[in-house]
This record gives C-alpha cells, sequence and structure tokens, in this order.
C-alpha cells in the first residue's frame, strides 16, 4: 500500500511539474501559431532565415516558459539548506521571517534569458547591419545619388503610422516602434523597439518581417495603381561607373555625415558603413567574409529565436497585437506609395527619363524590393531592366531608416 | 491632445530631418564625385583611344580550333550578351571586337585533387 501510495505521490509530482498543468490555453494557441510560421518558412519559404528562428523561438518559450526567466533568489531555510549541503561554506545573505532564517540562494536564468539581452542591450542589430553592409554594393546610389530623395520619401509612412498609432491609443514609444515597421528593415525594427517599447517586440518582429516576406504580394498592387503604362514603360539610361576610391570614401563620408547630426543613428548607420568599408576597401577579405557568413549567421540564430521567445501567449494574444498587424501594413503600404508618388515627381521633373517605379524600393527589404520594382517594369516591357536603378533607392532606404530611427529614437527615448 | 502635439511634431521634425541628412549627402557625394572623375580622367589619355589601344593589346590571337567551336556553335544571343558587356564597360562605340574564344582552363592532376579534397561535403 505504502508503495502504490509512493508511486501516486510521483505521477501527481510528475503531472504537477509538466506542462499539462503549467501551461494556460493561450499557450497553447500560441504553439499553434508557431507551427503555422515554421510551416510558412520551410513549405512557403517566407524569410526562412529569420522566421524559422523566430517561430521556433515562440514555440519552446510557449512550452517551457522558465527559459526566458530571468535569474531569481530563492529563499530556503537555513537549517534545511545546511542539511542538504553538510560541509560546503556558505556565503549568501540571510533573511529573518517570523524569526526563522532563511538564505538568498540565486538561482540562474532560463538559456534564452542571457541570450536576449543581446537583444534587450541592442547588440544584434547593429551587428546583423555590419554583416549587411559586407554585402551591400553602394556603387548604384553613387552614381545616381538623387536615389536618396527616394530612399527618403519611402520613410514618410513611418511617420504617418505613427500618428495612427497614437490616435488608436497606443503610447507615444509604443507607436515610435510601431511606425518603424514601415522601415521594411527588421534589425531597425528590432532595434528601435528594443529601445522604446520592449514589450512589444514579439509582435513588432513577426509583423515587420511577413511583411517583408509579402513585399512581392503587397507592392505591385499600389505600384500598378499609383502610375501609367507609359511611366511604368520608362527605359532609364545606363549608370556611370563609379571608381574603387568612390566607394571607399562613401562609407566614411556616410558615417561622418549621421553621426554628427544624428548621434542616435550612429550604432546602426556605423556599423553598417564599418561593414561597407571592409568590402570595399579589399584589404580585410577575410574580416569581410566572416562578418557577412559566420558572424551574421550566429548572431541571426541568437536574434531570431530570442525574439520568438518574447512572443508568450499573455503577451501575444492581445487585441493591440491585431492593431500592430494592422499599422504594420499600413506604415508598408505607405512608405511604398510616399516612394511611387517621390518617383513620379522625379518622372515629371526629369522629362521622363525616371521610371517611378523604383521608388517602392525605398522601403529597404534589399534586395526583394528592387527585385519587384525591376519584375513589375518588365511586365510593361520585358527588355526593360530596372534592378540595378531600383538598387540605388533600395539601399538607400536602409539608410533613411536608420536615420529615421535616430529621430525616433532621440526625441522620444 | 498633447499625444497628438507630440505626433505631429515628430511627423514633421522626421520628415524634415530625414530629408535634409540624405539631401546633404546627395550634395557630398556629387561633389566629391565630380572631383575624383576629373582628377582620375586628367591622369589618363584620351579615352576612346585608350580602349582601343587595351582592346587590341589584350585581346589574344584567336585560336584556330576555339573560334571554329564557337563558330559552330552559332551561339548569336552568347555573341550579343559578351559585345554588350564590352560596350557598357568601357562606355565607347570606338571599341572593336576582333575575336570571342572560349577560356580553356588546363588543370592538373595535382590541382584537381587538391580541390576535391577542399570542397568534399563533411
Amino acid at each position: 500500500m505504502e508503495i502504490l501510495n509512493g508511486f501516486l505521490e510521483a505521477l501527481k509530482g510528475l503531472y504537477s511539474d509538466s506542462g499539462l498543468s503549467a501551461l494556460a490555453w493561450q499557450n497553447y494557441v500560441m504553439i499553434a501559431v508557431a507551427c503555422g510560421l515554421m510551416y510558412l518558412a520551410i513549405k512557403k519559404q517566407y524569410e526562412p532565415l529569420l522566421l524559422l528562428p523566430i517561430a521556433f523561438g515562440m514555440l519552446l518559450v510557449n512550452l517551457y516558459p522558465a527559459i526566458m526567466a530571468p535569474p531569481s533568489t530563492d529563499l530556503i531555510e537555513k537549517t534545511v539548506y545546511e542539511a542538504a549541503h553538510e560541509g560546503q561554506v556558505i556565503s549568501y545573505a540571510t533573511t529573518t521571517l517570523n524569526g526563522v532564517e532563511y538564505y538568498n540562494v540565486p538561482t540562474n536564468g532560463g538559456l534564452l534569458y542571457y541570450l536576449y539581452q543581446g537583444v534587450k542591450l541592442g547588440i544584434y542589430p547593429p551587428l546583423i547591419f555590419l554583416g549587411i553592409g559586407c554585402m551591400t554594393d553602394f556603387g548604384p546610389l553613387i552614381a545616381s545619388p538623387k536615389s536618396f530623395i527616394l530612399g527618403a520619401a519611402a520613410q514618410i509612412g513611418i511617420f504617418i503610422t505613427f500618428i495612427g498609432a497614437i490616435l488608436i491609443g497606443f503610447s507615444p514609444t509604443q507607436a515610435g516602434a510601431i511606425g518603424i515597421i514601415g522601415g521594411a528593415d527588421g534589425p531597425t525594427a528590432i532595434y528601435v523597439t528594443s529601445r522604446l517599447a520592449p514589450e512589444l517586440l514579439g509582435p513588432i518582429a513577426v509583423a515587420a518581417y511577413s511583411y517583408m516576406a509579402l513585399v512581392p504580394i503587397i507592392q505591385p498592387p499600389i505600384m500598378k495603381a499609383l502610375t501609367t503604362k507609359k511611366e511604368r514603360s520608362v527605359v532609364m539610361g545606363q549608370l556611370r561607373p563609379v571608381s574603387k576610391l568612390e566607394k571607399i570614401m562613401f562609407p566614411v563620408i556616410v558615417v561622418i555625415v549621421c553621426a554628427i547630426l544624428l548621434p542616435s543613428a550612429a550604432p546602426l548607420v556605423g556599423m553598417l558603413m564599418l561593414g561597407n568599408i571592409f568590402k570595399e576597401s579589399g584589404v580585410v577579405e577575410r574580416i569581410s567574409k566572416t562578418a557577412q557568413n559566420e558572424l551574421m549567421n550566429i548572431i541571426t540564430i541568437f536574434l531570431g529565436v530570442t525574439v520568438g521567445a518574447t512572443a508568450t501567449g499573455t503577451v501575444f494574444l492581445q487585441w493591440k497585437t491585431l492593431g500592430i498587424v494592422g499599422l504594420g501594413l499600413l506604415a508598408f503600404c505607405m512608405g511604398t506609395a510616399c516612394g511611387v508618388l517621390f518617383g513620379k515627381l522625379m518622372y515629371r521633373f526629369s522629362g521622363g527619363k525616371v521610371n517611378p517605379l523604383i521608388g517602392s524600393a525605398g522601403v529597404s527589404a534589399v534586395p526583394m524590393a528592387a527585385r519587384v520594382a525591376n519584375k513589375v517594369g518588365q511586365e510593361e516591357n520585358p527588355g526593360n531592366f530596372l534592378l540595378m536603378h531600383a538598387m540605388g533607392p533600395n539601399v538607400a532606404g536602409v539608410i533613411g531608416s536608420a536615420v529615421a530611427a535616430g529621430v525616433l529614437l532621440s526625441i522620444l527615448q | 491632445m498633447a499625444n497628438i502635439t507630440l505626433a505631429i511634431t515628430i511627423l514633421l521634425t522626421g520628415f524634415a530631418v530625414v530629408f535634409a541628412v540624405l539631401l546633404m549627402l546627395i550634395g557630398i557625394i556629387k561633389l566629391y564625385g565630380t572631383i575624383i572623375y576629373h582628377i582620375q580622367n586628367k591622369a589618363k589619355p584620351p579615352k576612346g583611344k585608350a580602349v582601343r589601344e587595351e582592346i587590341e593589346e589584350t585581346s589574344p590571337a584567336p585560336q584556330p580550333a576555339v573560334v571554329i567551336e564557337t563558330a559552330e556553335e552559332d551561339d548569336d544571343a552568347l555573341i550579343a550578351v559578351i559585345s554588350a558587356a564590352v560596350y557598357s564597360l568601357y562606355s565607347s562605340s570606338q571599341v572593336r571586337i576582333k575575336s570571342i574564344r572560349k577560356a580553356v582552363t588546363r588543370t592538373n592532376a595535382w590541382r584537381n585533387a587538391g580541390l576535391s579534397d577542399n570542397v568534399r561535403p563533411f
């Protein structure tokens, strides 16, 4: 009989420790959401490099919430602890409650809590920018600096969405974090959100990466609605060749201008340009390769998993998540529309030499947005190759969204 | 009301700062681009002549076997692409393409063994 009671007690203990009793219904819903995102990442290949780790982080934290738990202190009765750790020199602080002495025994946090510090302290996004800088060719932008105007125009969506978010009741810092989704730049969105509204990190990261993956679906209808067939058919002249010296000077000049005028943008722009000078100088090939391959892959894993791990059921399953998703889409559409409208202005002022479709690429999302501009242009004229022309506004958009992030941080932080 | 005021302030500030910074970059890039272009062009002889000489010097004599191979394939599209790339690179109509031949890589057994050793899957 005693054995049977012991067996039942053991089973009860196991049940109370298991997820079956500890998890709330929200966790089960989030497990389903994580599985859905994994399906999109694997089967549909929607931004799989980030969506897959994000989805798996989401799955892990909802199965075992303690994996994101911060370190804490357990109060253990002094006599009990000493009996269990006989002979050990104990140097913990003590607390006395109702005449009983307790040791304050520190316990470690969960694995993902420690990895998350890279997001919380704003370390991972600039490191991702370092790798992006190593992979980016700013040649088309240097050859056609007016592309910067389109990169700036596409950032207007960020600020218009900010107003929308304020109007539906978000706080100013939360509205800033939601608006930055319109920059269509994952690391920038995560960086700004971790600074302004870390509680919204999960929904904002998922919304930003989902919309970036959906660029080929979201942008073409807006581009077609705002342009005429004649405008879409414009064949642009060839870009001038850019010398190596110009390419080497570009990152130095950009970082000097941005860091002096807008210090808040310096971590992002600075690392982007550091990566770029690694690439363009041609004298540190090993470092450049490491930054764009191994380092970036490692950071991508940590960033994805830990950002996904912020999406617990209680945080994610709220009405405001729907608001974030809706406003994120608005930001994205507004950015695309503003880029195309400025492209139309440039079409008029240049006497029909600029194809307005390249303005849509100003929303970052490198290089997907440039490819979409090229594809939509080729639907009108299969011999029209806009890719290199669209890469100018595309990389200008990366700098533009980092500058916009700097503006939001300096005003709201 | 305070939030609306803040929102409009941020809209105007953001719009102005992003455009100001990027317009300033346009100006600086155009300026240094022009300066570098002039410095580098001063140091060079007239472009058309230089390009022609360079092309003629660097184009090796056609190798009959390879030329025949290309001619047999009659790959007009390939010739058009190569011509377009050459004209695009030198931005000049002064360039004459005398021949196009396939680059034959002569490899030896040691090189092949080293290559396969390095690219072998783990």
